[in-house]
């Protein structure tokens, strides 16, 4: 379990991040939701012990950031928002040296990279140069050198940045995977439709401070009160508009066009009655949707796209 | 925690990652296949063209050949030591700052590495770079020993002291690589740093062979310049009655300057993190030192009679006669162990913001930050330094029975002090007033250069020409007067200077103090 507890960067004058909290659960794959220079990687950086935060901490695991930073380092796979790949090393030999580095023992270090290879799919590419590989093999590369000591946590920073669609869709399978493994996956972007489709949790950062964190669904629904439902009807006219005014619940009611457009704000039962009294009214009803508000649009809400 | 610490060292030093990646990458393409065969056929043309000018020596006497053997050894090992000085800088300083701007440092230190681990991998990759030259090379060492230049002890020392000496300037290789921001700068300023402390070396060595006893027993001194390892090499120091080959006083001299040099850049790579580290070796260093200065191989105080540059002060005739007290001598010595720290005191004293580095001004003097790196340690650990560097003068001065005069001795003290406590207070008014820890560090400088470069230059011309040039009134007006053997020094000397000091000091200190208010006050705002 990893816990972020009030987190605080300061650089000079400068409040970099400003009391982030939040807590994962093994599984969750969480969206680290800002703007550029919101303050995602700085909280990276510090959940990966290469930045001292002014105050707060983190504990992943029962180990403590500030207190035990080598532990949480044994524990965590970092992959920032760029490869920083050694040039005149064949892919093993940068993996092989990882490794190494992770304290692997030397002699299961060839089972671990065959199998980060094979779970990057990049096993064809073992004895090539590592310059030599394309962009979507280098972010898949570094995935799997943040793989070579099994890390129960994964900080991938702006990981599909500069990825083609294809190459964007595999990570985001590999991820997935990642997640099902039981792996704890924190990915920050600023595109909100890459991390929407596959986040069961996200958070909303902005001038360092956390405007909105939970499951993605839980955050629509809190950031919209009011709901609104699309009706279409055979027989659209102002009688729908008068008997729909009339149901408790129902804020207004507009014509668009052949549909109504109908603004709600109540229970799941003053909800069904919308349907029954278009259906009783014999207006025909042929469809009733709640028009959907997407992750983009509550960031969008929250945000004022200032940066510190 | 032993075991823990056993595994740790033994993955450090044995299989050390970094290493590997590092000489793999060295050895790979036809890059070092030109380097290689490059340095070889250097070697062996200087080797040819020199056995070329000893056969024309053969001719007319056998003095005339062992003396052009023994100057053929001399020149490739002084080949040799030109390589090392050559290439080892070349391959350290490019070594972290490259990292750096491939920003792959950031990955390495994700995983649970030790500045000390990585760096001390880059060193082992350059220092069995080092070893591959010298092996390279042990054909025409061995033609020299064949040929009667030489024995195969002399090979053996001369090579072991010029990896001792490749592995010193690939430490400050590194250390240098790991503070600079560019590539460039960082080959600069290694090459400048080598160049300089080969300099050194080579002025100690020279002395060494000139003041020190003749035949195999030296000074260690001789062994120090990579250009005299052909002489040096096989030579000793008698300590306590032991015959200690000097290679192996040169190789722990070198440990420790390695020591400092990782620990240097170690603290920069770690965020701070190995400050306490570096600041107590440091503590120790200097009062080892300042305690050996007295009993080690020189065996006497830089100032007095006997072996050691004082003599030279006598062929000049500038101090000749003058009779100094035991103390004065002793203060001088112990103020001028501790002088290296004005290349960092404006470092340690400074506040401010750079970069990403806030030194926020968190006091002036609190003893318990002494090692913590923050500005309030500062002043705490210069007087710590100068304390230490001064008890161990004196210690070594007990141990020996010798009497100094201790008021002398405590106004040089004092003096050292207040020196210290006026530069301290310089940097803390340049912090004040100055946008960053850069722009603060560059006014210590140029301070400095006022202060104490410039005077005497100008004094200089004014008293050229004149009987006893030193003794002239205007050379009262510098700084380091009292501890420089010039004129006659007195008691009171030493003390007026030092209250002077600590006047201005007070007034810097004071004039600082509002302004680094309104700082803070001004931060703290931003904050809120």
């Amino acid at each position: 379990m990893l816990e972020v507890k009030k987190l605080r960067k300061e650089y000079g004058g400068l409040t970099a991040v400003n009391g982030v909290s939040f807590e994962l659960q093994p599984g969750d794959i969480f969206g680290f939701i800002g703007s550029n220079g919101a303050g995602k990687t700085t909280t990276i950086r510090m959940i990966s012990t290469l930045l001292e935060p002014t105050s707060g901490t983190a504990i992943l695991n029962g180990h403590d950031v500030r207190k035990d930073p080598m532990a949480i380092r044994r524990s965590i796979g970092y992959m920032p928002d760029f490869f920083g790949l050694y040039d005149d090393v064949k892919v093993w030999e940068y993996l092989d040296f990882f490794a190494a580095l992770y304290e692997v023992p030397a002699r299961e270090r060839n089972g671990v990279i065959d199998n980060v290879l094979e779970l990057t799919d990049l096993t064809v590419k073992r004895d090539a140069f590592v310059q030599s590989l394309s962009r979507g093999m280098q972010q898949r590369l570094c995935l799997a050198r943040c793989l070579v000591h099994d890390p129960a946590l994964l900080l991938l920073d702006e990981p599909a940045s500069g990825l083609d669609p294809r190459a964007r869709s595999e990570l985001k399978e590999l991820i997935v995977e990642l997640g099902r493994m039981g792996k704890i996956v924190i990915v920050s972007s600023h595109i909100l439709p890459e991390l929407a489709d596959f986040c069961n949790t996200v958070g909303i950062i902005e001038r360092g401070e956390m405007l909105a964190f939970g499951g993605v669904s839980e955050i629509v629904r809190s950031m919209q009160p009011v709901r609104a439902f699309t009706a279409t009807l055979l027989r659209n006219g102002a009688g729908a508009i008068s008997t729909l005014q009339r149901l408790s619940g129902v804020l207004k009611v507009e014509s668009i066009e052949s549909d109504l457009r109908i603004e709600f704000e109540g229970s799941v039962e003053q909800q069904a009655e919308i349907a029954k009294a278009l259906v009783d009214g014999g207006f025909g009803l042929l469809g009733l949707r709640e028009e959907e508000t997407n992750l983009e649009d509550v960031f969008l809400k929250l945000t004022t796209g200032a940066v510190n | 925690m032993l075991a823990n610490w056993i595994r740790q060292t033994r993955r450090t030093y044995f299989g050390n990652a970094t290493a590997q990646r590092d000489f793999r990458v060295q050895l790979r393409g036809n890059r070092s296949i030109i380097v290689f065969g490059l340095y070889l056929a250097i070697l062996i043309g200087v080797a040819y063209l020199q056995y070329s000018s000893v056969e024309s020596q053969a001719r007319f006497s056998l003095t005339n050949i062992q003396y052009s053997l023994k100057s053929f050894y001399q020149t490739i090992m002084g080949l040799l030591g030109g390589m090392v000085v050559l290439i080892t800088p070349a391959l350290a300083a490019t070594a972290v700052i490259t990292e750096r701007q491939r920003r792959s440092l950031d990955l390495v230190f994700s995983a649970p590495v030790e500045p000390r681990y990585y760096l001390v991998g880059k060193l082992i990759a350059v220092y069995r770079y080092i070893w591959m030259l010298l092996i390279l090379a042990l054909p025409v060492a061995a033609a020299c020993v064949v040929l009667g230049g030489s024995n195969w002890l002399d090979v053996f020392t001369a090579f072991i002291l010029l990896s001792f000496h490749g592995l010193a300037y690939a430490a400050l290789g590194l250390y240098i690589s790991a503070i600079s921001d560019k590539l460039l700068g960082a080959i600069g300023r290694t090459y400048i740093a080598v160049l300089l402390l080969v300099f050194v070396t080579y002025v100690w060595s020279g002395a060494g062979n000139t003041f020190g006893a003749t035949g195999r027993e030296r000074s260690f001194t001789v062994a120090m310049s990579p250009f005299s390892v052909a002489d040096g090499g096989n030579t000793f120091t008698v300590l306590s009655g032991i015959e200690v080959p000097n290679w192996i006083l040169v190789g722990a001299l070198v440990l420790v300057f390695v020591r400092m040099c990782l620990l240097g850049a170690g603290s920069v790579l770690s965020d701070g993190r190995e400050i306490k580290n570096l600041r107590m070796s440091w503590t120790v260093i200097f009062a080892v030192i300042s305690f050996a200065s007295r009993l080690g191989p020189g065996g006497t105080t830089f100032f007095s009679s006997g072996r050691g540059p004082s003599t030279s002060f006598s062929a000049q005739g500038t101090a000749s006669g003058l009779s100094l007290p035991t103390g004065t001598e002793a203060g001088m010595t112990a103020f001028w162990i501790l002088f290296p720290l004005i290349f960092s005191i404006f470092s340690i004293s400074a506040f401010g913001t750079d970069g990403h580095g806030w030194q926020r001004p968190n006091g002036w003097f609190t003893p318990k930050e002494v090692f913590s790196g923050t500005p309030a340690g500062a002043l705490p650990y210069v007087l710590l330094l100068t304390t230490v560097t001064f008890g161990g003068h004196f210690a070594a001065n007990l141990y020996l029975g010798s009497m100094i005069t201790l008021g002398d001795y405590l106004s040089f003290y004092f003096y050292a002090i207040s020196f210290w406590s006026l530069l301290w207070a310089v940097t803390r008014l340049a912090s004040a007033y100055c946008s960053g820890l850069k722009a603060t560090q560059t006014s210590g400088v140029l301070f400095c250069i006022l202060f104490l470069v410039a005077p005497p230059l100008f004094f200089g011309i004014i008293s050229a020409g004149v009987d006893n040039p030193f003794g002239q009134p205007i050379w009262n007006f510098y700084a380091l007067r009292p501890v420089l053997l010039v004129g006659t020094e007195t008691f009171l000397n030493s003390l007026t200077y030092g209250v002077l000091f600590l006047v201005v000091a007070a007034v810097f200190y004071a004039l600082s103090v509002d302004r680094t208010k309104q700082m803070t006050r001004r931060t703290e705002e931003d904050h809120a």
